[in-house]
């Protein structure tokens, strides 16, 4: 091998330079010389390990929770988590179905609204009322029967088929001889189909239809009038003047929404120029649609048809109404009844021939109904104002609900039942008291309950069945002006229940018995297999079919008259008691927190239903708010508590119906029992609306009630005017001064008479914010469109994930609502404290541009968005309350105890996933449904065309004005002057609460308009 | 009790300090207190202090544990007896620090014999003053969320606030009276362990004495610091009540915002913090015989500045109902005539009796010399300043809009945090007495006539009359 060749690996090595020779000896290249290139260190490397091991031992030492992520294997179709789906779907409520768009996240319904759209021509209301918001929290109520029982026993649906099997083919055998059918009124084609192939299987079998809030009268009515049972629609948009005998058809009665909707389209006034309808009410009770009317007449209950002949007396002078010949001779004058008012109403109905409508309440009897459709008919409202529908949720030959029950218990006395099913409903808690409903039941040799909970019936049932919410199965509705709804349901039944059709099918031995296909099949064969597939797919998108399904509707002209109907004797003087219902309904409504929780619109009672009385009535008894008093009713007696409203007619004691059930609480601060009084008890079949002769004595002691706002009146009292707080005028003072709200706004530079100068004009502490934000936020409350129905409430409940704090901490001042509905009496000078009128006004957080409660908070909890919204960050805040006292609106709410601990799973799985459960010791108030419009924007982010975007900003709704049935309710984008709010709080009649502070408000409202007829003052 | 002397008064002021007391008849009759076993009477009064202690513990564990809502606490009332109990021992610790500051800095030596008291009383005023606000918020664990800490987050308390004022204000108020209090203990501490018997008392004293040996140079250092001291709390007196009425008068809600709030404040600390003091000194001086040290002309010094600052209060009371009417708002002068007539009218009229009509009894003479009647009638004042407060933040209960109106009412946790508060008071205080030095020796020696290098005393009989010795005394000092 040669020595020559040389093997070197650089040109310094070659050359064996000096520096190369250095650089050999050294233990580290240069370059990586400790600290030159990194500033790690053997002790810094120590250091830090050190400190690694300290820290993954800390860490280690918090305990968190163990949990189990189940990803999809098979996602769904369409589904992007953390992406809300909505779905069309509708239901009913006493037979009065709705149209509803369902919103639910990765596969759980949480929010209900209402579907806005076309149907069959008529452009439906998108709203909805409170009970319809509430319906989702029955879904998950904790409390739902969940298996099927066997008496006492746990069963299964195995055997509970097998049994039922067995029955009924013996009963299938005899014919259906012994079988009953207690069914609710159910307004479902599909299960009306069901409905004749059992009366065909079962010829002798008997079917009964019963609501306890029947209307048999206006059923009875209406036939002796028209000749068949025919249902009243009522198209309010179209009319000029509106009389309410007893009737709540803006609140509780009919087709609520609708109506609501329609009526405040009647009452819209922008400008001077503007028509408005006027309402008069008369009525005993002081209902919602009462404490709206422009004028009211308080009379009992039981003089209201005295009103109605008074009335029919004045439109038949001079031919002006021409009544059937048996009713003419009953039409006179009544004793007791306010002939001014009688001549004044008379007279505007008829100056409003074609727009003048009356409408009967249910509590009224059949001969008023009948009255009213003759008056009707001479007033040429039919086909204007008021439509007649078939009433295809009982079958013509029922008689009626109270009819129907009657008839089922002296069936069960005479021991002729062998098997009673009942189809929902609780009879053994809702029947009349007369008829001892619970004693009867048990004589009926089986008994099966499809039912939600374990109730008062079911409880006594040989088979107890759970019955699948409407969010868990197929079914269909059609409106009372036959409009068809499919029910779509959102998610598979929690707790396998079954539906109504589901179970029918099951016993007349169907083979595809499963609502889908139930439900599919009764339209693919009523439409065609012709594009079937495509019709059915819109109907579901669309949550409607076109078309109706009455076909032509009948039209009637010339009234029967009494057609063997008598007039009531004149009520003896004296107590009466009327029965209303209100957010529990009948009572199904009693497990119901979200509902328990809504304040009575007149009383603001919660978790109560004491027995109301005017002032008046209340001196003369000597009973007061709490005191606890026997109200004696034929020989019944219900023991109850006293609570004092203006505004209910002398001698009327007015007691709300659902109550006196048993509550099982899943909240922490609410004892689960017995909730309120069950004034069924003091009910009879002939006295189901109201009834004469009742005596009050004081069984001694008080009772506590809660109530969310205990002061009525805006006038503050020590001899100072009225507060500003909702601002009214009449018509008249609109036409002359449209500007009549803006009176006493600083902002206008003209303040308010004597009171609410501020010296000097309050100016802001600090530099005023700039709101910056692309689009700025705001809110416009039309007062005058407002009915105080609730519904506003408990969508914000259902949206928010409000707690709900009980009885005793509502009594303590803590409800926890975010939009409450603030109700002042107005009364005039010296009148009597029962001549009053009612304002509402919903009150959530006004989103002030100066708002007082940021800068006092120390930990900035609280702080302003560049688009105007006055943000809350619960994880910041630590709970001073500061904001809260500081707030001139008091809209704050303060978690003064874990209102949400322990909630069972089931309710956990209803929350909105966008909306923190707040924790103990946090302030919570209203933020303009925040994820809302952080979801709107995403979408306007994602547009295309700047139409897209305005569109996708412009769809932006919180719940409160997306559930608000008169749309009192708009929000927006104030920063473009094309919105509804822009325009809104354009409108003259705009103003801003409490202005004079310069806290400038986010939300404003829109005065009031009341239309009085000047014919009869003020 | 010689009342003979003050017939002279024009002529010579009356001595500081009575009965013929030497510099070594001082610190008995002081650390006789300290070192004597604990007394039947110091032994009945610790117990019912610890008794309220514990009533305190059980209801902030219970608070804790449950939550706010244990308190009477409601929507439009959300501030109630914890906002009211902390102003007022807010309010109480003022007198201490206005005795030993703002007096030592006018040289009104008579403030010798009841600053130690009085500090101690600030102290413990503001300790429990301090408990309020802690407990009172919703979420305890995170109140350390309002103190400026830097942290990764970048969050950063709001400065705006007044409740971060009053952070600020209250600690920088405690700190200060502490060192102030503590630096003045010093030569008492050395004494008390010069004297020491036990061990334990030895070192515990000595550690705290910090090595004191009454050498001129310490002497010289403790002067300065002291008077420093002084300076820094002196301008306390005033800015911590102006701060603590700002948390009302910064807000928007009538009855609180106002203009008059800091100097209305100031003045009714001051008043409530005298009668504080005289709620304490007299039943002490009884009982641990120091009646020659807090002799009846300090009494009658402090009830006269119970006249003064209570008319100030009345005049503030007046003043606001004018003020309220004048401005023209309605919702103002309403609020005021709600106040006097509305819902809350008792507590309205108990606090101008107890605060401006019986205070009136100390023109006359007779009953600022008395001791039962000025210990009754500080217990008024007292109980009046209280519903001062609790007057103002009842004022919440009915604001601008009617319908969140309602009425607030205590429940028996809020009555257990308030009794707590003086359980926690007293316990600290009775503990004050029993192991330090009620009365500060060494300055009460400090004006005590035997203190003048010129004394005759030195030179003629160690019996020579008093009114000689404290003529000579004044003629130094004067």
């Amino acid at each position: 091998m040669s020595t020559s060749k040389r093997y070197w690996r650089s040109l310094e090595e070659l050359e064996n330079t000096p520096a190369f020779q250095e650089a050999l000896l050294k233990e580290f290249p240069e370059e990586v010389e400790p600290g030159t290139v990194d500033a790690t260190t053997r002790r810094h490397f120590l250091g830090v390990m050190g400190a690694s091991i300290a820290m993954t031992s800390l860490a280690g030492c918090v305990r968190r929770p163990e949990q189990k992520i189940l990803p999809y294997t098979r996602a769904p179709e369409d589904l992007i988590p953390g992406v809300a789906q909505h779905y069309a779907t509708a239901t009913s409520i006493n037979g009065r179905a709705i149209g509803l768009v369902v919103e639910a996240h990765e596969g759980r319904p949480t929010k209900i609204e209402g579907n806005p759209g076309a149907a069959g021509g008529v452009v439906r209301a998108g709203g909805t009322s409170a009970l319809h918001q509430a319906l989702v929290l029955d879904l998950y109520d904790p409390q739902r029967l969940r298996i099927p029982m066997n008496g006492a026993k746990a069963s299964t649906w195995e055997a509970a088929d097998a049994a039922l099997k067995a029955k009924f083919d013996a009963l299938k055998a005899a014919g259906g001889a012994g079988l009953v059918i207690l069914g609710e009124s159910f307004p479902s084609p599909t299960l009306r189909k069901l409905r004749e192939r059992f009366h065909a299987d079962f010829p002798q079998a008997r079917w009964f239809t019963y609501e306890s809030l029947a209307e048999d009268n206006e059923r009875v009515g209406l036939k002796a009038a028209w000749g068949e049972p025919v249902v009243p629609v009522f198209r309010l948009q179209n009319a000029r003047v509106v009389l309410s005998l007893d009737s709540d058809f803006l609140g509780t009665e009919g087709d609520v929404v609708e109506n609501a909707a329609n009526w405040a389209k009647s009452r819209k006034v922008n400008g001077p120029n503007d028509r408005m309808s006027r309402l008069y009410a008369v009525e005993g009770h002081l209902s919602i649609t009462g404490s709206n009317a422009d004028h009211r007449l308080r009379v009992k209950t039981s003089q209201v048809e005295a009103f109605a002949w008074a009335l029919a007396a004045e439109l038949g002078k001079d031919n002006k109404v021409v009544l059937p010949p048996d009713m003419a001779p009953h039409a006179k004058a009544g004793a007791g009844i306010d002939p001014k008012f009688v001549a004044a109403v008379a007279a505007d109905l008829q100056g409003n021939r074609g727009g003048a409508l009356i409408i009967a309440g249910r509590r009224q009897p059949a001969v008023v109904h009948a009255l009213v459709a003759a008056l009707n008919a001479g007033l040429e409202a039919h086909g204007q104002t008021v439509y007649y529908y078939p009433d295809h949720r009982r079958a013509a030959a029922e008689n009626g609900d109270m009819a129907n029950i009657k008839e089922v218990a002296a069936l069960l006395n005479a021991g002729q039942v062998d098997t009673l099913l009942t189809l929902g409903g609780n009879p053994a808690y809702t029947a009349p008291a007369d008829l001892a409903f619970a004693a009867a039941y048990a004589k009926a040799k089986t008994k099966i309950a499809l039912c939600d909970f374990l109730d008062e019936t079911s409880k006594l049932a040989d088979w107890a069945l759970p019955r699948a919410h409407f969010l868990e199965t197929w079914g269909d509705v059609v409106s009372t002006d036959g409009k068809v709804s499919i029910q779509q349901p959102i998610i598979t039944p929690l707790w396998g229940g079954r539906s109504e059709i589901e179970l029918l099918a099951a016993l007349l031995g169907e083979v595809e018995r499963d609502g889908y296909t139930l439900v599919r099949n009764h339209w693919k064969a009523k439409e065609g297999p012709v594009s079937f597939y495509k019709k059915w797919r819109r109907w579901l998108s669309d949550g409607f079919r076109q078309g109706d399904e009455f076909g032509v509707v009948p039209t009637f002209k010339q009234p029967a008259g009494l057609a063997g109907l008598t007039p009531s004797a004149a009520a003896p003087a004296g107590l009466e008691v009327t029965f209303f219902d209100g957010f529990l309904h009948d009572g199904r409504f009693g497990n119901n927190a979200w509902l328990l929780e809504t304040p009575e619109m007149a009383s603001k009672i919660v978790w109560d239903n004491p027995a109301l009385v005017n002032v008046k009535t209340a001196q003369e008894l000597g009973v007061a708010d709490e005191d606890r008093v026997t109200i004696e009713l034929g020989g019944r007696k219900l023991e109850t508590v006293i609570c004092v409203v203006p505004g209910l007619a002398d001698g009327n004691i007015s007691l709300q119906l659902g109550f006196g059930r048993d509550f099982q609480s899943f909240l922490p601060y609410h004892d689960a029992g017995k909730v309120g009084f069950d004034v069924g008890v003091i009910r009879t079949a002939d006295a189901a609306g109201f009834a004469v002769g009742a005596k009050v004595t004081k069984s001694g002691g008080t009772y506590p009630l809660a109530r969310t706002q205990a002061y009525a009146k805006q006038d503050p009292g020590f001899g100072y005017d009225a507060r500003p707080m909702v601002r009214e005028a009449t018509l008249g003072e609109f036409q002359k001064n449209p500007k009549f709200a803006k009176e006493g706004l600083l902002e206008e530079g003209k303040p308010f008479p004597e009171a609410m100068v501020v010296h000097p004009p309050e100016v802001a502490i600090y530099k005023e914010l700039e709101y910056t934000g692309e689009y700025q936020w705001g809110m416009a409350i039309d007062l005058g469109a407002c009915t105080g129905c609730g519904a506003c409430t408990v969508a914000c409940v259902a949206e928010n994930n409000i707690s709900m704090v009980g009885k005793d901490q509502v009594r303590r001042g803590r409800e926890m609502h975010w939009i409450r509905m603030d109700r002042y009496f107005v009364s005039e000078g010296d009148k009597s404290p029962d001549d009053v009128q009612v304002v509402h006004q919903p009150l959530g957080c006004h989103h002030c541009e100066n708002a007082p409660c940021e800068n006092v908070c120390p930990v900035q909890a609280t702080s302003h968005s560049p688009e105007g919204l006055n943000d809350m960050a619960y994880n910041r805040c630590i709970g001073t309350r500061y904001c809260a006292n500081n707030c001139p609106f008091k809209v704050r709410r303060f978690n003064f105890y874990h209102y949400s601990k322990d909630y069972p799973e089931t309710v956990h799985m209803g929350r909105n996933p966008n909306v923190t459960v707040r924790f103990r010791g946090v302030i919570e108030k209203c933020t303009y449904c925040v994820q809302r419009i952080n979801a709107g924007r995403q979408v306007a982010k994602a547009a295309e065309t700047p139409q897209g975007k305005k569109a996708a900003i412009d769809a932006i709704t919180p719940a409160c004005a997306q559930a608000c049935p008169t749309s009192a309710i708009v929000f927006g984008n104030i920063k473009d002057p094309s919105t509804a709010v822009s325009k809104a709080k354009a409108a003259d009649r705009n103003y801003r609460l409490l202005s004079e502070l310069n806290v400038k408000p986010r939300t404003s409202y829109l005065g009031k308009v009341r239309n009085p007829n000047p014919g009869l003052g003020a | 009790m010689s009342t003979a002397n003050y017939q002279q008064e024009t002529v010579f002021p009356p001595p500081l300090v009575e009965g013929n007391q030497t510099f070594h008849s001082v610190t008995e009759a002081v650390c006789r207190v300290v070192e004597a076993p604990p007394s039947k009477g110091w032994l009945a009064s610790f117990a019912m202090a610890l008794l309220g202690l514990a009533v305190l513990g059980v209801s902030v564990g219970w608070l804790i544990w449950e939550g706010s809502g244990i308190w009477g606490l409601n929507q439009p009332v959300s501030w109630g007896f914890a906002i009211v109990n902390f102003v007022f021992w807010v309010g109480i610790g003022h007198a201490g620090t206005l005795i030993s500051a703002i007096l030592f800095l006018f040289r009104q030596k008579w403030r010798t014999s009841i600053n130690r008291f009085a500090e101690a009383m600030t102290i413990f005023a503001v300790i429990c003053a301090l408990l309020f606000p802690t407990i009172h918020v919703g979420r305890v664990w995170l109140l350390y969320w309002a103190l400026p800490i830097p942290n990764q987050m970048g969050m950063w308390p709001n400065f705006r606030s007044p409740l971060l004022w009053d952070v600020f204000a209250v600690s920088t108020y405690f700190t200060v009276s502490l060192l102030f209090w503590y630096t003045g203990l010093i030569p008492d501490l050395a004494t008390l362990r010069d004297r020491a018997k036990s061990k334990v008392a030895y070192y515990a004293y000595g550690m705290f004495a910090l090595g004191w040996r009454g050498a001129n140079r310490h002497w010289q250092n403790y002067e300065k610091a002291y008077l420093i001291l002084a300076g820094l709390s002196a301008p306390l007196v005033l800015s911590v009540h102006t701060i603590v009425s700002f948390d009302f008068a910064t807000s928007v809600i009538p009855g609180w915002h106002t203009t008059i709030f800091p100097p209305y404040f100031v003045a009714g600390a001051i008043f409530s913090g005298f009668a504080m003091v005289l709620t304490l000194a007299i039943p002490a001086r009884k009982i641990f015989k120091l009646e020659e040290f807090i002799t009846v002309r300090h009494v009658e010094n402090m009830n006269k500045i119970i006249l003064v600052t209570g008319m100030m209060v009345g005049y503030a009371y007046a003043m606001e109902f004018f003020i309220a009417w004048y401005s023209g708002s309605a919702y103002e002068s309403w609020t005021f005539i709600n106040r006097a007539f509305g819902p809350y009218w008792w507590a309205y009229w108990i606090m101008w009796s107890c605060n401006v009509i019986t205070p009136q009894l100390f023109w006359s003479q007779k009953i600022r010399q008395n001791m039962t009647a000025s210990f009754i009638l500080s217990i008024f004042v007292n109980i009046g300043m209280w519903f001062e407060r609790f007057v103002i933040t009842m004022s919440l209960h009915r604001d601008y809009i009617p319908s969140s109106w309602d009425y607030y009412r205590p429940t028996i946790w809020d009555v257990g945090c308030l009794i707590g508060s003086f359980g926690l008071f007293f316990t600290l205080f009775l503990l004050f007495l029993k192991f330090l030095p009620a009365i500060a020796i060494a300055e009460v020696k400090g004006v005590m006539p035997q203190a003048d290098p010129h004394w005759e005393g030195y030179h003629a009989d160690h019996h020579h009359s008093a009114d000689h010795a404290h003529a000579a005394g004044e003629k130094h000092h004067g």
